[in-house]
């Protein structure tokens, strides 16, 4: 008996002496490719605010930059995972299907849930009623949803450039040096603040005319990004692959915008983009997001 | 899987750097092209004042061209990649190996995926370039989509007919493409064609769709058409994934007797 719980205690004193070993070599890792991150995306953030500033009149210009903006994640992974040689034999990019369609299924299911709930909070918020708006009625409603779901695809390609910096880097290496929880709270504001350029210059989301622009837009942008990052690193994890969240975001740009408008009369959203932003972007995010973080760090205790 | 996908780009390298260099070098002959166009007036009045005067029709064009040619070298190299493994007779090999016949089977799918996304990306990046060098903003992503699920859609009738047959695949291949064109040249003789004879004749919206190719031309030609048929080309794109799919549970079929009988 006492050689058992001795041969125990060895495996004990192996296994967090294994473990302490593991923090001296990854964390310092993950800390450089952090930082090598960072110094990318947020070289890119400055140079899309300086084209947004002062290339107002060379739309050409500025729509190039603003497609390398979109980038920039992607563009920071690769420098990262270049500069600390650890490439990407991981396998992240890799789809994974076996065993793993739940995580797909719920990359289309919950940002469509998400899109109908952000309709309903806007329909209730402006007092419209949640009837659908377009002429041709149902079937032309399902005609444009159907159109909109069409554009996925290229929307997801598009996305697979911002998911390939925050989920396939940015969160991994976070969750290495601050937990589960850490990781979400802080690459969620890091995500929110990198919207900067597009929520100052172009009002994304909610628009220019509200109280403590553009501090008070910011702050909401973090508040949904790290909602709405807790559900993507969700369907990352299950799956082990970043494709599922690449869906999951492109899903949430093309077809959820369109749930909105499908719902939402043109004339009602001008002058109200505020109320819509914080109705139809905040309030789902935290919905969604917060089961989905619940589940994510019950994911990262059994781990 | 990794390993295969290794292996087979590996055997087609020369193919590969042949097709990088010369995207390269087409790259910098049409950006050069549209350069110079750019510098004479543009006064091609092809269909009256549907083109307006600020567009550039040239650099539409090209870009089209583009993607056309890009499109053609994408087919060629998936050919090379699905016939990687038969010209060296290594497919008892493959067979053996853990992966087993649905991991053989699955990286030919993902080899053919990967080409047509290699083929967008850079497509993209071709617009971008013809986009600061024009300075004139376009977007042709509904095109380059419309080719990308085209290639899938070709793979997808292909790839089961080059595992069973493998160079005769290929004939395989080409007879479908014939048939199609037959098909459609049967249809033009008796069929309804009224849908294209309105104002604007079928080659009049083909011709302002490729001078005028952004997505408004595209998207517009495509709401023309009537009810069943815009269902269908919007379901398109997830019918064709799932004609993917169904094409490699037939390969993983076929797979043995194709090894059987190619060696």
């Amino acid at each position: 008996m006492s050689n058992h719980s001795f041969q125990n205690t060895d495996k004990i004193n192996i296994s967090s002496a294994n473990d302490k070993e593991n923090e001296k070599t990854y964390k310092p890792a993950a800390l450089k490719s952090i930082g090598i991150f960072l110094i990318v995306i947020f070289l890119f953030d400055l140079l899309e605010c300086f084209a947004c500033a002062r290339l107002e009149d060379q739309e050409a210009t500025a729509y190039v930059i603003y497609h390398v903006f979109l980038f920039s994640p992607l563009i920071g992974c690769v420098v990262a995972r270049l500069v600390t040689r650890e490439g990407f034999r991981d396998g992240i990019l890799w789809p994974r299907f076996s065993g793993n369609v739940r995580a797909y299924v719920l990359a289309i299911i919950l940002p469509l849930l998400a899109g109908l709930l952000g309709a309903a909070t806007c329909a209730m918020a402006l007092h419209t009623g949640l009837t659908i708006k377009p002429e041709g009625g149902l079937r032309m409603a399902c005609l444009s949803l159907l159109l909109l779901f069409a554009q996925v695809y290229y929307v997801a390609f598009i996305t697979a450039g911002e998911e390939l910096g925050w989920r396939a880097l940015l969160y991994d290496k976070l969750e290495i040096l601050l937990g589960t929880n850490g990781s979400v709270i802080i690459g969620g504001i890091i995500w929110g603040v990198w919207h900067f350029p597009a929520l100052y210059y172009d009002g994304l989301n909610f628009g220019k005319d509200y109280p403590g622009f553009p501090i008070v837009g910011i702050l909401l942008m973090c508040i949904s990004t790290i909602f709405m990052g807790a559900a993507l690193q969700l369907v990352r994890k299950m799956s082990g692959s970043v494709i599922p969240a690449c869906i999951f975001h492109g899903v949430v740009d093309s077809v959820y915008g369109g749930l909105l408008s499908l719902f939402l009369d043109a004339e009602l959203v001008r002058g109200h983009q505020f109320i819509i932003g914080i109705c139809g972007l905040l309030v789902p995010a935290v919905i969604i997001g917060l089961p989905c973080w619940i589940l994510l760090a019950r994911r990262g205790k059994k781990c | 899987m990794i390993g295969i996908l290794r292996k087979d780009f590996y055997l087609v390298r020369t193919q590969l750097w042949i097709f990088l260099g010369s995207a390269f070098f087409f790259t910098v002959g049409m950006t050069l092209s549209i350069k110079i166009g750019m510098a004479f007036p543009s006064d091609f009045q092809i269909l009256g004042d549907s083109i307006a005067p600020s567009q550039n029709w040239f650099a539409n064009f090209c870009t089209a061209l583009v993607a056309f040619m890009v499109f053609l070298g994408c087919e060629a190299l998936k050919g090379n990649l699905l016939l990687a493994d038969q010209n060296r007779k290594s497919r008892h090999y493959l067979m053996a190996t853990p992966l087993s016949i649905k991991g053989c089977v699955a990286a030919k799918y993902y080899e053919c995926a990967i080409v047509s996304l290699f083929g967008f990306l850079y497509l993209t990046i071709f617009e971008l370039v013809t986009v600061a060098l024009t300075g004139q903003v376009a977007d042709h992503s509904l095109m380059f989509t419309c080719l990308v699920f085209l290639g899938l859609f070709l793979s997808a009738l292909a790839i089961p007919f080059y595992v069973l047959l493998g160079r005769n695949g290929m004939h395989v291949k080409t007879a479908l493409i014939l048939l199609l064109l037959f098909l459609v040249f049967l249809y033009g003789l008796f069929g309804d064609i009224s849908p294209f004879l309105g104002k604007e004749t079928f080659a009049d919206r083909m011709q302002k769709a490729v001078l005028s190719s952004d997505n408004e031309a595209i998207l517009s030609w495509i709401l023309g058409v009537d009810y069943p048929k815009l269902l269908l080309l919007t379901l398109a794109p997830h019918l064709i994934l799932l004609l993917y799919y169904v094409s490699y549970r037939i390969t993983c079929m076929l797979y043995r007797r194709g090894v059987e009988l190619g060696e």
